[in-house]
Protein backbone atom coordinates (compact mmCIF):
# COMPACT_ATOMS: atom_id res chain seq x y z
CA UNK A 1 0.00 0.00 0.00
CA UNK A 2 1.50 3.13 -0.68
CA UNK A 3 1.53 6.29 1.68
CA UNK A 4 -1.49 7.75 1.35
CA UNK A 5 0.43 11.69 1.32
CA UNK A 6 2.89 10.46 -1.57
CA UNK A 7 -0.04 9.09 -3.79
CA UNK A 8 -2.11 12.59 -2.90
CA UNK A 9 1.48 14.67 -4.26
CA UNK A 10 1.43 12.25 -6.98
CA UNK A 11 -1.97 12.99 -8.23
CA UNK A 12 -3.14 15.70 -6.15
CA UNK A 13 -7.15 16.36 -5.74
CA UNK A 14 -9.45 19.71 -5.40
CA UNK A 15 -12.79 20.07 -5.05
CA UNK A 16 -13.96 22.10 -8.02
CA UNK A 17 -17.23 23.85 -8.24
CA UNK A 18 -16.94 25.73 -11.68
CA UNK A 19 -15.56 25.44 -14.80
CA UNK A 20 -16.49 28.03 -17.06
CA UNK A 21 -15.56 28.15 -20.61
CA UNK A 22 -15.84 30.71 -22.98
CA UNK A 23 -14.69 33.22 -20.69
CA UNK A 24 -14.28 36.61 -22.07
CA UNK A 25 -13.78 38.59 -18.49
CA UNK A 26 -10.90 36.54 -16.66
CA UNK A 27 -7.51 37.28 -19.00
CA UNK A 28 -6.54 37.94 -22.17
CA UNK A 29 -8.43 35.75 -25.51
CA UNK A 30 -10.96 33.45 -24.50
CA UNK A 31 -10.39 31.26 -21.67
CA UNK A 32 -11.06 28.58 -19.29
CA UNK A 33 -11.70 29.49 -15.57
CA UNK A 34 -11.28 26.43 -13.33
CA UNK A 35 -12.88 27.49 -9.80
CA UNK A 36 -11.94 25.68 -6.63
CA UNK A 37 -13.34 25.51 -3.13
CA UNK A 38 -11.91 27.63 -0.32
CA UNK A 39 -11.09 30.44 1.04
CA UNK A 40 -8.95 32.31 3.90
CA UNK A 41 -11.11 35.17 3.63
CA UNK A 42 -15.00 36.29 3.86
CA UNK A 43 -15.76 39.19 1.39
CA UNK A 44 -19.15 40.71 2.88
CA UNK A 45 -20.09 40.92 -0.83
CA UNK A 46 -18.82 37.68 -1.93
CA UNK A 47 -20.68 36.96 -5.78
CA UNK A 48 -19.91 33.08 -5.02
CA UNK A 49 -20.34 32.30 -1.53
CA UNK A 50 -20.31 28.81 -2.42
CA UNK A 51 -16.47 29.22 -2.22
CA UNK A 52 -15.95 30.27 0.57
CA UNK A 53 -15.77 26.91 2.65
CA UNK A 54 -13.72 24.22 1.72
CA UNK A 55 -15.60 21.46 1.43
CA UNK A 56 -18.34 20.41 -1.01
CA UNK A 57 -21.88 21.59 0.30
CA UNK A 58 -25.37 21.82 -1.01
CA UNK A 59 -27.54 24.43 -2.11
CA UNK A 60 -31.36 24.00 -0.87
CA UNK A 61 -34.16 26.16 -2.89
CA UNK A 62 -37.06 25.72 -0.76
CA UNK A 63 -39.11 27.41 -3.42
CA UNK A 64 -38.56 24.76 -5.82
CA UNK A 65 -39.38 21.99 -2.72
CA UNK A 66 -42.96 19.56 -3.13
CA UNK A 67 -41.68 18.02 0.57
CA UNK A 68 -41.49 14.98 -1.55
CA UNK A 69 -39.20 13.03 0.97
CA UNK A 70 -37.30 11.47 -1.34
CA UNK A 71 -34.34 13.16 -0.40
CA UNK A 72 -35.02 12.25 3.48
CA UNK A 73 -35.02 8.72 1.95
CA UNK A 74 -31.92 8.67 0.40
CA UNK A 75 -30.39 10.58 3.09
CA UNK A 76 -27.79 8.41 4.94
CA UNK A 77 -26.66 10.70 7.46
CA UNK A 78 -30.35 11.78 8.59
CA UNK A 79 -29.87 15.26 7.78
CA UNK A 80 -33.05 15.67 5.65
CA UNK A 81 -36.71 15.59 7.35
CA UNK A 82 -40.08 16.20 6.81
CA UNK A 83 -42.12 16.99 9.36
CA UNK A 84 -45.60 18.36 9.17
CA UNK A 85 -44.99 18.66 5.43
CA UNK A 86 -42.32 20.79 5.98
CA UNK A 87 -38.49 20.10 4.80
CA UNK A 88 -36.06 20.32 7.23
CA UNK A 89 -32.38 20.64 6.39
CA UNK A 90 -30.25 19.56 9.10
CA UNK A 91 -26.89 21.06 7.87
CA UNK A 92 -24.79 20.13 10.67
CA UNK A 93 -25.64 16.23 10.17
CA UNK A 94 -24.77 16.67 6.08
CA UNK A 95 -22.12 14.66 4.94
CA UNK A 96 -22.27 15.79 1.39
CA UNK A 97 -22.36 13.24 -0.76
CA UNK A 98 -25.09 14.16 -2.89
CA UNK A 99 -27.53 11.50 -2.82
CA UNK A 100 -30.16 14.08 -2.28
CA UNK A 101 -29.40 15.70 -4.98
CA UNK A 102 -29.66 12.77 -7.19
CA UNK A 103 -33.28 11.97 -5.37
CA UNK A 104 -34.53 15.29 -5.98
CA UNK A 105 -36.69 15.24 -8.64
CA UNK A 106 -37.54 19.39 -8.26
CA UNK A 107 -33.80 20.43 -8.63
CA UNK A 108 -34.22 22.19 -4.91
CA UNK A 109 -31.15 20.34 -4.41
CA UNK A 110 -27.76 21.38 -5.66
CA UNK A 111 -24.24 19.99 -4.39
CA UNK A 112 -21.61 22.87 -5.03
CA UNK A 113 -18.52 21.13 -5.07
CA UNK A 114 -17.01 17.91 -6.51
CA UNK A 115 -13.23 16.40 -6.46
CA UNK A 116 -11.24 16.28 -9.26
CA UNK A 117 -7.76 14.97 -10.39
CA UNK A 118 -5.23 17.62 -11.94
CA UNK A 119 -5.24 15.23 -15.02
CA UNK A 120 -9.39 15.09 -15.09
CA UNK A 121 -9.75 19.06 -15.14
CA UNK A 122 -6.60 19.64 -17.56
CA UNK A 123 -8.66 17.20 -20.11
CA UNK A 124 -11.67 19.70 -19.46
CA UNK A 125 -9.70 22.89 -20.27
CA UNK A 126 -7.84 21.37 -23.02
CA UNK A 127 -11.08 20.52 -25.23
CA UNK A 128 -11.17 24.72 -26.09
CA UNK A 129 -7.51 24.45 -27.35
CA UNK A 130 -8.59 25.53 -30.49
CA UNK A 131 -9.71 29.05 -29.68
CA UNK A 132 -6.85 29.91 -26.93
CA UNK A 133 -4.27 29.31 -29.73
CA UNK A 134 -6.49 31.59 -31.91
CA UNK A 135 -7.26 34.41 -29.62
CA UNK A 136 -4.07 34.26 -27.06
CA UNK A 137 -6.21 32.82 -24.41
CA UNK A 138 -5.69 29.81 -21.53
CA UNK A 139 -6.11 29.00 -18.47
CA UNK A 140 -7.54 31.18 -15.50
CA UNK A 141 -7.59 29.62 -11.84
CA UNK A 142 -9.90 31.46 -9.43
CA UNK A 143 -12.27 30.17 -6.96
CA UNK A 144 -12.52 31.06 -3.66
CA UNK A 145 -8.84 31.21 -3.56
CA UNK A 146 -7.36 29.06 -5.86
CA UNK A 147 -3.90 28.75 -4.41
CA UNK A 148 -4.76 27.47 -0.99
CA UNK A 149 -4.48 24.18 -2.56
CA UNK A 150 -0.68 24.87 -3.51
CA UNK A 151 0.19 20.86 -4.55
CA UNK A 152 -3.51 21.11 -7.21
CA UNK A 153 -2.65 24.81 -8.16
CA UNK A 154 1.21 24.19 -8.89
CA UNK A 155 0.98 20.60 -10.61
CA UNK A 156 -2.48 22.32 -12.49
CA UNK A 157 -0.34 25.20 -13.99
CA UNK A 158 2.62 23.34 -14.53
CA UNK A 159 0.45 20.88 -16.85
CA UNK A 160 -1.33 23.81 -18.39
CA UNK A 161 2.24 25.32 -19.19
CA UNK A 162 3.90 22.02 -20.69
CA UNK A 163 0.61 21.73 -23.15
CA UNK A 164 1.15 25.60 -24.11
CA UNK A 165 -1.18 27.49 -22.68
CA UNK A 166 -1.12 31.02 -21.14
CA UNK A 167 -2.32 30.74 -17.47
CA UNK A 168 -3.40 33.64 -15.20
CA UNK A 169 -4.61 33.34 -11.43
CA UNK A 170 -7.28 35.47 -10.02
CA UNK A 171 -5.86 35.71 -6.48
CA UNK A 172 -6.47 37.37 -2.92
CA UNK A 173 -2.90 37.55 -2.08
CA UNK A 174 -3.86 35.87 1.38
CA UNK A 175 -1.65 32.87 1.26
CA UNK A 176 1.66 32.21 2.00
CA UNK A 177 4.53 33.81 0.54
CA UNK A 178 6.49 30.18 -0.32
CA UNK A 179 3.06 28.99 -2.39
CA UNK A 180 3.82 32.42 -4.33
CA UNK A 181 6.97 32.02 -4.93
CA UNK A 182 6.04 28.15 -6.30
CA UNK A 183 3.50 28.93 -8.31
CA UNK A 184 5.01 32.28 -9.59
CA UNK A 185 8.03 30.73 -12.81
CA UNK A 186 3.86 28.92 -14.19
CA UNK A 187 2.31 32.07 -14.16
CA UNK A 188 1.92 34.25 -17.14
CA UNK A 189 -0.66 37.15 -15.75
CA UNK A 190 -1.43 37.69 -11.73
CA UNK A 191 -5.24 38.81 -11.90
CA UNK A 192 -4.85 40.48 -7.45
CA UNK A 193 -7.74 41.52 -5.77
CA UNK A 194 -7.47 44.77 -3.67
CA UNK A 195 -10.34 45.08 -1.81
CA UNK A 196 -9.78 48.03 0.33
CA UNK A 197 -6.76 49.93 1.62
CA UNK A 198 -7.50 50.72 5.06
CA UNK A 199 -6.28 47.94 7.41
CA UNK A 200 -8.98 48.35 9.77
CA UNK A 201 -11.85 48.68 7.09
CA UNK A 202 -10.21 45.33 5.01
CA UNK A 203 -10.21 43.68 8.46
CA UNK A 204 -13.98 43.66 8.94
CA UNK A 205 -15.01 43.50 5.61
CA UNK A 206 -12.94 40.45 4.01
CA UNK A 207 -12.14 38.93 7.91
CA UNK A 208 -8.21 39.09 6.38
CA UNK A 209 -5.29 41.25 7.39
CA UNK A 210 -4.04 43.88 4.53
CA UNK A 211 -0.50 43.97 5.21
CA UNK A 212 0.38 40.64 4.15
CA UNK A 213 -1.45 41.10 1.10
CA UNK A 214 0.24 44.08 0.19
CA UNK A 215 4.08 42.23 1.22
CA UNK A 216 3.40 39.44 -1.31
CA UNK A 217 2.03 41.78 -3.72
CA UNK A 218 5.63 43.94 -3.36
CA UNK A 219 7.12 40.60 -3.25
CA UNK A 220 6.16 39.81 -6.77
CA UNK A 221 6.93 42.34 -8.23
CA UNK A 222 10.78 42.61 -7.45
CA UNK A 223 10.44 39.09 -9.36
CA UNK A 224 8.92 41.17 -12.27
CA UNK A 225 5.81 39.49 -12.66
CA UNK A 226 2.66 40.82 -14.88
CA UNK A 227 0.05 42.08 -12.55
CA UNK A 228 -3.68 43.75 -13.19
CA UNK A 229 -5.00 45.04 -9.79
CA UNK A 230 -9.00 44.06 -9.49
CA UNK A 231 -11.32 46.09 -7.25
CA UNK A 232 -14.34 44.68 -7.07
CA UNK A 233 -16.36 48.02 -6.64
CA UNK A 234 -19.32 47.75 -3.71
CA UNK A 235 -21.26 51.27 -3.45
CA UNK A 236 -20.55 53.26 -0.39
CA UNK A 237 -18.12 50.54 0.78
CA UNK A 238 -14.62 50.89 -1.07
CA UNK A 239 -15.92 53.56 -3.60
CA UNK A 240 -14.11 57.06 -1.60
CA UNK A 241 -12.94 59.47 -3.21
CA UNK A 242 -9.81 58.89 -1.08
CA UNK A 243 -9.93 55.04 -1.21
CA UNK A 244 -9.34 55.51 -5.30
CA UNK A 245 -7.45 58.13 -5.02
CA UNK A 246 -5.04 55.05 -2.90
CA UNK A 247 -5.59 52.54 -5.31
CA UNK A 248 -4.43 55.09 -7.90
CA UNK A 249 -1.08 55.50 -5.92
CA UNK A 250 -0.80 51.38 -5.17
CA UNK A 251 -0.63 51.13 -9.24
CA UNK A 252 2.18 53.45 -9.57
CA UNK A 253 4.16 52.62 -6.84
CA UNK A 254 4.11 48.77 -7.69
CA UNK A 255 6.12 49.04 -10.93
CA UNK A 256 4.61 45.24 -11.97
CA UNK A 257 1.10 46.69 -12.23
CA UNK A 258 -0.07 46.97 -15.94
CA UNK A 259 -3.69 48.17 -15.51
CA UNK A 260 -6.36 48.14 -13.08
CA UNK A 261 -9.63 46.13 -13.28
CA UNK A 262 -12.63 47.61 -12.24
CA UNK A 263 -15.70 45.23 -11.14
CA UNK A 264 -19.02 46.76 -10.56
CA UNK A 265 -21.05 44.54 -7.68
CA UNK A 266 -23.80 42.22 -8.52
CA UNK A 267 -25.98 40.64 -5.96
CA UNK A 268 -25.27 37.17 -7.14
CA UNK A 269 -24.42 36.31 -3.41
CA UNK A 270 -27.14 36.75 -1.93
CA UNK A 271 -29.26 34.12 -2.98
CA UNK A 272 -26.76 31.59 -3.29
CA UNK A 273 -25.84 31.96 0.27
CA UNK A 274 -29.85 32.06 1.15
CA UNK A 275 -29.41 28.91 -0.72
CA UNK A 276 -26.38 27.58 1.45
CA UNK A 277 -28.39 28.22 4.61
CA UNK A 278 -26.52 31.78 4.93
CA UNK A 279 -27.23 35.21 5.30
CA UNK A 280 -25.20 37.40 2.96
CA UNK A 281 -25.98 41.69 3.34
CA UNK A 282 -27.30 42.84 -0.20
CA UNK A 283 -25.57 46.14 -1.17
CA UNK A 284 -27.35 48.63 -3.82
CA UNK A 285 -27.22 47.74 -7.46
CA UNK A 286 -24.93 50.40 -8.91
CA UNK A 287 -26.35 52.56 -11.49
CA UNK A 288 -25.09 51.85 -15.37
CA UNK A 289 -22.22 54.73 -15.32
CA UNK A 290 -21.13 53.16 -12.24
CA UNK A 291 -17.76 51.74 -13.40
CA UNK A 292 -17.34 54.41 -15.89
CA UNK A 293 -17.59 56.59 -12.84
CA UNK A 294 -15.01 54.65 -10.74
CA UNK A 295 -12.61 54.33 -13.89
CA UNK A 296 -12.10 58.25 -14.67
CA UNK A 297 -11.91 58.83 -10.67
CA UNK A 298 -9.01 56.26 -10.33
CA UNK A 299 -7.65 57.57 -13.33
CA UNK A 300 -6.86 60.81 -11.93
CA UNK A 301 -4.17 59.22 -9.61
CA UNK A 302 -2.61 56.74 -12.17
CA UNK A 303 -1.26 56.46 -16.07
CA UNK A 304 -1.88 53.05 -15.87
CA UNK A 305 -4.95 52.21 -17.66
CA UNK A 306 -7.87 51.88 -15.75
CA UNK A 307 -10.69 49.65 -17.29
CA UNK A 308 -13.99 48.18 -16.55
CA UNK A 309 -13.56 44.76 -16.24
CA UNK B 1 -38.07 29.67 -62.51
CA UNK B 2 -35.90 29.15 -59.80
CA UNK B 3 -34.41 32.27 -59.90
CA UNK B 4 -37.61 34.39 -60.28
CA UNK B 5 -38.94 32.36 -56.94
CA UNK B 6 -36.18 33.14 -54.89
CA UNK B 7 -36.51 36.91 -56.34
CA UNK B 8 -39.66 36.92 -55.37
CA UNK B 9 -39.41 35.12 -51.62
CA UNK B 10 -37.12 37.97 -51.58
CA UNK B 11 -39.00 40.53 -52.11
CA UNK B 12 -42.13 39.48 -50.00
CA UNK B 13 -39.68 39.13 -47.15
CA UNK B 14 -38.34 42.73 -47.65
CA UNK B 15 -41.84 43.81 -47.66
CA UNK B 16 -41.75 45.01 -50.95
CA UNK B 17 -44.14 43.27 -52.29
CA UNK B 18 -47.38 42.35 -50.77
CA UNK B 19 -47.82 38.25 -52.03
CA UNK B 20 -50.96 36.03 -52.94
CA UNK B 21 -51.48 33.22 -51.64
CA UNK B 22 -52.60 30.26 -54.18
CA UNK B 23 -52.73 26.76 -53.56
CA UNK B 24 -51.13 24.44 -56.53
CA UNK B 25 -53.84 22.63 -57.78
CA UNK B 26 -52.77 18.87 -59.10
CA UNK B 27 -54.84 16.66 -60.86
CA UNK B 28 -54.80 12.85 -60.71
CA UNK B 29 -52.67 12.43 -63.87
CA UNK B 30 -50.45 15.03 -62.68
CA UNK B 31 -49.95 12.77 -59.45
CA UNK B 32 -49.22 9.50 -61.53
CA UNK B 33 -46.88 11.11 -63.22
CA UNK B 34 -42.83 9.29 -62.63
CA UNK B 35 -41.01 11.74 -64.73
CA UNK B 36 -39.49 15.29 -62.56
CA UNK B 37 -39.07 16.43 -65.52
CA UNK B 38 -42.87 16.43 -66.60
CA UNK B 39 -43.66 17.61 -63.01
CA UNK B 40 -41.43 20.68 -63.37
CA UNK B 41 -43.21 21.27 -66.85
CA UNK B 42 -46.11 21.22 -65.63
CA UNK B 43 -45.43 23.50 -62.58
CA UNK B 44 -44.11 26.32 -64.70
CA UNK B 45 -46.93 26.45 -66.92
CA UNK B 46 -49.18 26.58 -64.11
CA UNK B 47 -47.31 29.41 -62.45
CA UNK B 48 -46.94 31.19 -65.74
CA UNK B 49 -50.88 30.91 -66.28
CA UNK B 50 -50.98 32.63 -62.86
CA UNK B 51 -53.29 36.10 -63.02
CA UNK B 52 -50.38 38.25 -61.83
CA UNK B 53 -50.00 42.06 -61.16
CA UNK B 54 -46.91 44.48 -62.18
CA UNK B 55 -45.02 46.70 -60.62
CA UNK B 56 -42.42 48.84 -62.30
CA UNK B 57 -40.15 47.23 -59.83
CA UNK B 58 -41.11 43.64 -59.80
CA UNK B 59 -41.77 41.10 -62.32
CA UNK B 60 -44.03 38.94 -61.39
CA UNK B 61 -46.70 39.55 -57.60
CA UNK B 62 -47.51 36.47 -56.20
CA UNK B 63 -46.19 33.72 -54.90
CA UNK B 64 -47.31 29.59 -54.95
CA UNK B 65 -47.60 28.19 -51.41
CA UNK B 66 -47.49 24.12 -51.99
CA UNK B 67 -49.25 22.59 -49.85
CA UNK B 68 -47.18 19.98 -47.67
CA UNK B 69 -49.87 16.98 -48.38
CA UNK B 70 -49.33 17.42 -52.44
CA UNK B 71 -45.32 17.49 -51.51
CA UNK B 72 -46.06 14.40 -49.74
CA UNK B 73 -47.81 12.47 -52.52
CA UNK B 74 -45.07 13.32 -55.02
CA UNK B 75 -42.20 13.02 -52.36
CA UNK B 76 -41.37 9.68 -53.10
CA UNK B 77 -41.73 10.35 -56.88
CA UNK B 78 -39.82 13.34 -57.07
CA UNK B 79 -37.90 14.62 -54.08
CA UNK B 80 -35.98 11.41 -53.93
CA UNK B 81 -34.95 11.01 -57.79
CA UNK B 82 -34.19 14.65 -57.71
CA UNK B 83 -31.75 14.05 -54.51
CA UNK B 84 -30.05 10.64 -55.81
CA UNK B 85 -29.95 12.38 -59.00
CA UNK B 86 -27.22 15.17 -57.21
CA UNK B 87 -25.82 12.27 -54.88
CA UNK B 88 -24.59 10.75 -58.07
CA UNK B 89 -23.06 13.72 -59.64
CA UNK B 90 -21.52 14.72 -56.47
CA UNK B 91 -20.19 11.44 -55.87
CA UNK B 92 -16.70 11.89 -56.64
CA UNK B 93 -16.19 14.47 -57.25
CA UNK B 94 -14.44 17.60 -55.61
CA UNK B 95 -14.32 21.54 -55.34
CA UNK B 96 -11.20 23.98 -56.17
CA UNK B 97 -9.84 23.15 -52.48
CA UNK B 98 -9.95 19.50 -52.64
CA UNK B 99 -13.37 19.14 -50.65
CA UNK B 100 -15.68 16.32 -51.61
CA UNK B 101 -18.43 18.02 -52.99
CA UNK B 102 -21.49 18.22 -51.04
CA UNK B 103 -25.05 19.53 -50.77
CA UNK B 104 -27.59 20.68 -48.99
CA UNK B 105 -31.33 21.33 -48.61
CA UNK B 106 -31.91 24.94 -47.70
CA UNK B 107 -36.11 25.08 -47.54
CA UNK B 108 -36.07 27.10 -44.10
CA UNK B 109 -39.66 27.12 -44.11
CA UNK B 110 -41.04 26.33 -40.87
CA UNK B 111 -43.84 23.99 -42.54
CA UNK B 112 -41.31 21.78 -43.87
CA UNK B 113 -39.50 21.34 -40.64
CA UNK B 114 -43.00 20.77 -39.38
CA UNK B 115 -44.19 18.02 -41.86
CA UNK B 116 -40.93 16.09 -41.47
CA UNK B 117 -40.90 16.12 -38.14
CA UNK B 118 -44.79 15.33 -38.11
CA UNK B 119 -43.22 11.96 -39.58
CA UNK B 120 -40.62 11.45 -37.32
CA UNK B 121 -40.06 9.67 -33.94
CA UNK B 122 -38.51 10.50 -30.80
CA UNK B 123 -35.01 11.78 -31.63
CA UNK B 124 -31.53 11.12 -29.72
CA UNK B 125 -31.26 14.86 -28.89
CA UNK B 126 -34.19 14.66 -26.73
CA UNK B 127 -36.78 16.00 -30.05
CA UNK B 128 -40.20 14.22 -28.95
CA UNK B 129 -42.11 12.23 -31.48
CA UNK B 130 -43.88 14.61 -34.01
CA UNK B 131 -42.29 17.97 -33.36
CA UNK B 132 -40.88 19.98 -35.72
CA UNK B 133 -37.18 19.51 -36.84
CA UNK B 134 -34.58 22.12 -35.78
CA UNK B 135 -33.46 25.30 -38.37
CA UNK B 136 -30.05 23.98 -39.27
CA UNK B 137 -27.45 21.90 -37.21
CA UNK B 138 -26.42 23.03 -33.61
CA UNK B 139 -28.47 23.02 -30.23
CA UNK B 140 -32.39 22.38 -29.81
CA UNK B 141 -33.55 25.03 -27.76
CA UNK B 142 -32.50 24.94 -24.50
CA UNK B 143 -30.24 21.90 -24.64
CA UNK B 144 -27.09 23.08 -25.11
CA UNK B 145 -25.41 22.60 -21.81
CA UNK B 146 -21.53 22.92 -21.51
CA UNK B 147 -21.36 26.69 -23.38
CA UNK B 148 -20.55 28.83 -27.02
CA UNK B 149 -17.07 27.09 -27.28
CA UNK B 150 -18.39 23.50 -26.59
CA UNK B 151 -21.28 24.02 -29.32
CA UNK B 152 -19.29 25.59 -32.04
CA UNK B 153 -16.67 22.50 -31.70
CA UNK B 154 -19.30 19.96 -31.86
CA UNK B 155 -20.99 21.71 -34.65
CA UNK B 156 -17.41 22.15 -36.41
CA UNK B 157 -16.26 18.92 -36.27
CA UNK B 158 -19.78 17.20 -37.40
CA UNK B 159 -19.00 15.44 -40.57
CA UNK B 160 -20.80 17.36 -43.65
CA UNK B 161 -20.45 14.27 -46.11
CA UNK B 162 -21.45 11.55 -43.43
CA UNK B 163 -25.16 12.73 -43.59
CA UNK B 164 -26.81 13.50 -47.54
CA UNK B 165 -28.49 16.50 -47.28
CA UNK B 166 -25.17 18.27 -45.36
CA UNK B 167 -24.88 20.52 -42.64
CA UNK B 168 -25.20 23.45 -44.42
CA UNK B 169 -26.94 25.60 -41.56
CA UNK B 170 -26.19 26.63 -37.98
CA UNK B 171 -28.02 29.69 -36.20
CA UNK B 172 -26.17 30.85 -33.15
CA UNK B 173 -28.15 33.57 -30.71
CA UNK B 174 -25.63 35.90 -28.61
CA UNK B 175 -26.81 38.52 -26.55
CA UNK B 176 -26.75 41.79 -27.91
CA UNK B 177 -23.94 42.82 -24.68
CA UNK B 178 -21.27 40.85 -27.03
CA UNK B 179 -21.69 42.92 -30.07
CA UNK B 180 -21.90 46.22 -28.21
CA UNK B 181 -19.35 45.94 -25.64
CA UNK B 182 -15.74 46.56 -28.22
CA UNK B 183 -13.32 43.72 -26.11
CA UNK B 184 -16.80 41.29 -26.20
CA UNK B 185 -16.87 41.43 -30.60
CA UNK B 186 -13.25 40.76 -30.84
CA UNK B 187 -13.77 38.22 -28.97
CA UNK B 188 -16.87 36.83 -30.87
CA UNK B 189 -14.80 37.73 -33.81
CA UNK B 190 -12.08 35.16 -32.66
CA UNK B 191 -14.61 32.44 -31.85
CA UNK B 192 -16.06 32.45 -35.02
CA UNK B 193 -12.37 32.33 -36.54
CA UNK B 194 -11.95 29.09 -35.23
CA UNK B 195 -15.02 27.87 -35.65
CA UNK B 196 -14.09 28.04 -39.00
CA UNK B 197 -10.84 26.74 -38.94
CA UNK B 198 -12.22 23.59 -36.88
CA UNK B 199 -14.05 22.72 -40.03
CA UNK B 200 -16.96 24.77 -39.49
CA UNK B 201 -19.20 25.69 -42.77
CA UNK B 202 -21.36 28.45 -42.32
CA UNK B 203 -23.16 30.55 -39.11
CA UNK B 204 -25.46 33.04 -39.05
CA UNK B 205 -25.67 35.48 -35.63
CA UNK B 206 -28.80 36.69 -33.99
CA UNK B 207 -27.96 39.20 -31.62
CA UNK B 208 -31.08 41.09 -30.76
CA UNK B 209 -32.46 40.72 -27.06
CA UNK B 210 -34.55 38.04 -25.95
CA UNK B 211 -36.63 40.73 -23.78
CA UNK B 212 -36.68 42.97 -27.37
CA UNK B 213 -38.02 40.19 -28.97
CA UNK B 214 -40.92 39.64 -26.57
CA UNK B 215 -41.49 43.49 -26.78
CA UNK B 216 -41.82 43.24 -30.45
CA UNK B 217 -44.58 39.90 -30.05
CA UNK B 218 -46.84 42.06 -28.09
CA UNK B 219 -46.17 45.54 -29.92
CA UNK B 220 -45.03 44.46 -33.13
CA UNK B 221 -46.01 47.84 -34.74
CA UNK B 222 -43.03 49.54 -32.69
CA UNK B 223 -40.85 46.84 -34.09
CA UNK B 224 -41.28 46.79 -37.55
CA UNK B 225 -37.31 47.59 -38.28
CA UNK B 226 -36.06 44.46 -35.79
CA UNK B 227 -34.82 42.06 -38.30
CA UNK B 228 -33.39 38.21 -37.35
CA UNK B 229 -31.88 35.59 -39.33
CA UNK B 230 -33.73 32.46 -39.31
CA UNK B 231 -32.27 29.64 -41.20
CA UNK B 232 -31.15 30.75 -44.62
CA UNK B 233 -32.58 34.27 -45.11
CA UNK B 234 -33.33 37.55 -42.98
CA UNK B 235 -36.95 38.53 -42.10
CA UNK B 236 -38.38 41.15 -40.42
CA UNK B 237 -39.02 39.58 -36.62
CA UNK B 238 -43.04 40.89 -36.84
CA UNK B 239 -43.64 39.53 -40.00
CA UNK B 240 -42.59 35.53 -38.76
CA UNK B 241 -45.23 33.22 -38.05
CA UNK B 242 -45.35 33.26 -34.06
CA UNK B 243 -44.05 29.57 -33.92
CA UNK B 244 -41.18 30.80 -36.13
CA UNK B 245 -40.61 33.62 -33.76
CA UNK B 246 -41.27 31.47 -30.27
CA UNK B 247 -38.44 29.40 -31.98
CA UNK B 248 -35.76 32.29 -32.59
CA UNK B 249 -36.39 33.48 -29.15
CA UNK B 250 -35.95 29.96 -27.36
CA UNK B 251 -32.87 29.15 -29.21
CA UNK B 252 -30.07 29.38 -26.69
CA UNK B 253 -29.15 32.91 -25.79
CA UNK B 254 -25.28 33.21 -24.90
CA UNK B 255 -24.91 35.37 -22.34
CA UNK B 256 -21.03 36.77 -21.90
Amino acid sequence: MTDSTQSQNQMPTAIVFDIERFAVNDGPGIRTVVFLKGCPLHCLWCHNPESQVQPPEILFSSQKCTACGRCAAACPAGAHVISKGIHLFDRSRCIHCGRCVRACLSGALELAGRSMTVDEVLAEVLRDKPFYDNSGGGLTLSGGEPLMNAPFALALLRGAKEAGLHTAVETSGAVARETLMEVAPYIDLWLWDVKHLDPACHRVLTGGELAPILANLEALNARGAEIVLRRPSIPGVNDSPDGLAALGALAERIESVSAIDIEPYHPLGVDKARRLGRSQKEYPFPPKDYVARICTEVARHTRKPVRPA
Amino acid sequence: MNDRIHRLISAAQAGDIYPKLLKVEYDEFDQNLSSPQRIAKRLTEYMEAQPCAFSDDNELVGLIRFDGSVEAALFPRTGHRFYRSVARFAEGRTDFFGNPLTFGNLTGYHPHFAWHGANTKATPDGRVAGSAFLFGGGQAGGKDRSGLTSLLLSVAHMDPTGVMCGNSIFNLSVDERIVTDDASFEKLVLLVETYFKEGGLHIQLNHVSVEELRAAQKNPDAYKSVRVRVSGFSAYFVGLKESIQDDVIARTDHLV
